[in-house]
């Protein structure tokens, strides 16, 4: 035997191949049926379109300067990767698969969570920073689908998704800040009035403890003992000047014969004051008296008319003595100016009295009162420097979060003004042609792998059925030995008969091959054959 | 010169010298023409045949047991190989002698793959041998084709030998116009031919055959070992088997199980029949190769 080596490697292989050439014919069969299969599957592949956008985003504007402070500029980037995350959730796919119906025929949730599965795959969002413009990206979203229209649709979502989802991701943020600030203020602003209303309340209830003008309840305590005092002695005065002037009056006289400054002083008193009358009556009764007798009827009628007169004077004295000025006029007398004086100032002097012993009732009221209160101003004046404090606090904190809030708006504001700049590149759009399947490289694909399992399948029927092709190969499998090798003998009847053979081989390896191009050639018309026109 | 007519011309010199004169070329209607003498009675000793089997060479073309003129240079060649071994072993030239070895079975694991082929133009390079008698024994019982073809399938032959013990096997062996080149019929057929040939009486046969002479192979083209028994029975008698195997056509494991058959046999070896021309490098591999030729 002899040694093995390279030619005997090479020998080997070429053994191999005449033994599998026995079954060309099988393997030229497994080809044509092989490849006829494959590309019947290819054209029943379904195609499938890609929408796609592109959209520009930059964050260098001059607005984003202005509002660095506010702490909305922080990484655009970061924030964007942020967003195609959430866009890539469940809720925002669901969103979008509901509002492009495709969810259509998905009833059970599982369908459902495969739906969204499937989107997951099917769409690809990428982004990149733009070279030129620093702080810049160019984002890209695609989706693949069977139906065209269908593509764009999610494409168009998606982009609507991303933009309301750049700006607001963080415009929801300081939306929801917002929020927040205004339901802090509103709790604070009832806190605020509560505290209001409590002191308000405090202070009505407690108002004479309140530190008014007058100062504080010990300062005000004092101020009414004084006034309290000053009362006491001023009645004190008044008392003893009343006294006097009592005296005084009891001791004078109220009326003397009126003189005429004084009647006249008195008022207009007509010649029919009492006095008067009876001087009259008396003359006229003089004069009657000497020309006629008492039985005289007019002399008579005037003594009873004298007699009342006098009756009358002596009621009006007594009057007068009481103190009614005008009977005191009728009668005739006037007021002593003297005493007048002094009864005015008793007068005075009396209502003086009166007002400051109302004055003293009033101190002493208010010290009682003031006193009263004495246990509990203290703690009064410490609750109401706390309630004080209390509304202080608050009110303080509400210009807080009244500040902060416009803060907030400001930076709201400064984002919905454009801190983050979108600009559509391309709007959602789909080729009509199919990105897949790549039919023509499939079709070839499928003529390559027929061929292959062609002769695979013939080198496997040789193996499972070997045979002796070389003196060699026969030594070496039986371990005996071999006298020789003798030649096909009609070799030409032979070779003629396999060139038959290999002709009608060569022509049916060449007419799957043709039939192959054929069908590369024809593959658009064939696809528009066999699935119908595209959406 | 073909080694057919090489092979008439030695004949026509012997048969010069034996007989007055041969008769004109062949009829058709067989390949062989006897030469007109009566043939030997049975029973008793039969006296050697005077005439002689004429090969046709153009029906045994026809038939395929003989290469066409263009190729016949080529196999020569090609059994000259394959002969060397056979005849070392068979009378110990340069090599041990097997037992026997002068009795050569050519067999192979299933039918067509080239036995009569192999044997026929085996018998008839190992005529062009000086110093070897050879005798071609139709053993194919079951489709004696040789005999056949030869037009000598109603004559006597092994069967008949082997079914008389009275006949003298000698005396049924057919000389041909191929000098060195005997024949032996395969006789009448016979259902117990497998028992026949597993005799006793087949050991005295081929003794017997042995015997006559020293420088005799005795070629024994058999049939296949898978589908007869009477190859297994043959098999017991030969000193060397040869088993032909067909270039991609006999299936491995079919050759393995006839193999085994051959198991404690003689000598075993092989030639593969029918190879494809692909260049000449299957032509040197091989036992004959190894020998310094």
């Amino acid at each position: 035997m002899p040694a093995p080596s390279i030619h005997g490697a090479v020998q080997d292989f070429i053994d191999q191949l005449r033994g599998a050439l026995r079954f060309r014919w099988a393997g030229l069969g497994v080809a044509w049926g092989v490849a006829l299969l494959l590309w019947i599957g290819v054209f029943l592949i379904p195609d499938t379109y890609e929408a796609t956008a592109r959209v520009f985003v930059d964050a260098q504007t001059t607005l984003s300067q202005a509002t660095q402070g506010i702490g909305l500029n922080d990484d655009i980037a970061g924030q964007i990767l942020r967003v195609r995350e959430a866009l890539l959730g469940i809720p925002q796919l669901e969103k979008v698969a509901e509002e492009t119906n495709l969810f259509a025929g998905a009833l059970t949730p599982q369908a459902k969570q495969a739906v969204l599965d499937g989107m997951l795959k099917d769409i690809d969002i990428t982004g990149s920073l733009a070279p030129n413009h620093p702080g810049a990206a160019v984002f890209t979203i695609t989706y693949k689908n069977h139906d065209r229209v269908k593509a764009l649709q999610v494409v168009d979502r998606l982009l609507n998704t991303f933009v309301e989802g750049a700006l607001g991701g963080k415009r929801q943020g300081s939306e929801q800040a917002l929020k927040f600030l205004e339901a802090q203020i509103a709790d604070y602003g009832t806190k605020l009035s509560d505290a209001e209303r409590r002191l308000a309340e405090f202070k009505k209830n407690n108002i004479g403890l309140m530190p008014t003008d007058q100062g504080d309840y010990f300062s005000q305590l004092q101020q009414e003992t004084d006034a309290l005092r000053k009362s006491r002695q001023t009645l004190n005065v008044y008392q003893r000047e009343s006294q006097a002037l009592q005296q005084q009056l009891r001791g004078g006289q109220q009326y003397i014969p009126g003189t005429t400054g004084v009647a006249g002083a008195t008022g207009a008193l007509a010649p029919t004051d009492t006095e008067t009358q009876i001087e009259k009556a008396q003359q006229q009764l003089d004069q009657l008296l000497l020309r006629y007798t008492d039985n005289y009827p007019d002399v008579i009628a005037l003594r009873e008319t004298l007699k009342e007169l006098k009756a009358r004077q002596k009621r009006e004295l007594a009057a007068a003595r009481h103190g009614d000025a005008t009977a005191a006029a009728r009668v005739g007398l006037s007021a002593n100016p003297v005493y007048q004086k002094v009864e005015e100032q008793y007068n005075a002097l009396q209502v003086a009295i009166a007002s400051t012993q109302q004055d003293i009732a009033d101190h002493e009221q208010r010290i009682a009162s003031l006193r009263s209160k004495l246990g509990s101003v203290p703690a009064v004046e410490a609750q109401l420097a706390q309630l004080t404090r209390n509304y202080d606090v608050t009110h303080k904190q509400y210009d807080t979060l009244l500040a902060r809030l416009d803060s907030a708006r400001l930076g709201q504001q400064a984002a919905a003004t454009g801190t983050v700049k979108f600009e559509v590149i391309d709007p959602p759009t789909a080729k009509y042609q199919p990105v897949a399947p790549n039919r023509p490289l499939l079709i070839v694909a499928a003529l390559i792998a027929a061929i292959a399992s062609g002769i695979g399948v013939a080198y496997a029927l040789h193996l499972v059925r070997p045979v002796f092709v070389s003196t060699r190969q026969l030594a070496a499998v039986t371990g005996l030995t071999v006298l020789g090798a003798v030649g096909l003998a009609w070799y030409e009847r032979y070779q003629a008969q396999r060139r038959r053979g290999s002709t009608l081989y060569a022509g049916g390896a060449a007419a799957l091959v043709l039939f192959g191009v054929v069908i590369l050639a024809l593959h658009a018309h064939l696809s528009h054959l066999i699935r119908g026109p595209a959406a | 010169m073909s080694l057919v007519e090489r092979a008439i011309r030695k004949l026509q010199q012997s048969a010069a010298l034996a007989e007055p004169a041969l008769g004109p070329p062949t009829e058709p209607g067989g390949p062989a023409e006897r030469a007109p003498s009566s043939t030997a009675p049975h029973g008793g000793r039969a006296s050697r045949r005077a005439s002689a089997l004429v090969l046709d060479r153009a029906a045994l073309r026809n038939a395929g047991l003989l290469p066409p003129e263009a190729e016949e240079r080529q196999l020569a060649e090609q059994y000259r190989r394959i002969k060397r071994p056979l005849i070392a072993s068979a009378f110990g030239r340069g090599v041990p002698a097997v037992p026997n070895g002068h009795l050569i079975v050519v067999t192979s694991a299933m039918a067509g793959e080239g036995k009569t082929f192999t044997s026929v133009n085996l018998a008839l390079s190992l005529a062009l041998e000086m110093d070897v008698h050879t005798l071609l024994v139709d053993a194919d019982v079951a489709k004696p084709q040789i005999s056949r073809l030869l037009g000598i399938s109603n004559d006597p032959g092994l069967l008949d030998a082997l079914r008389d013990p009275e006949v003298d096997v000698e005396s049924l062996v057919q000389a041909t116009d191929v000098g060195n080149l005997q024949v032996l019929p395969a006789g009448t057929a016979s259902r117990e031919a497998t028992e026949l040939l597993a005799s006793q009486r087949m050991q005295q046969v081929t003794a017997a055959l042995g015997a006559h002479d020293r420088q005799r192979i005795v070629l024994l083209d058999s049939s296949p070992l898978l589908q007869t028994s009477e190859s297994h029975a043959l098999t017991e008698a030969a000193g060397q088997i040869l088993v032909v195997v067909r270039a991609e056509a006999t299936p491995q494991p079919v050759l393995l199980d006839a193999l085994k058959l051959l198991e404690g046999r003689g000598a075993v070896s092989l030639v593969l029949n029918q190879t494809r021309k692909s260049g000449t490098a299957y032509y040197y591999y091989g036992y004959g190769d190894e020998r310094a030729n």
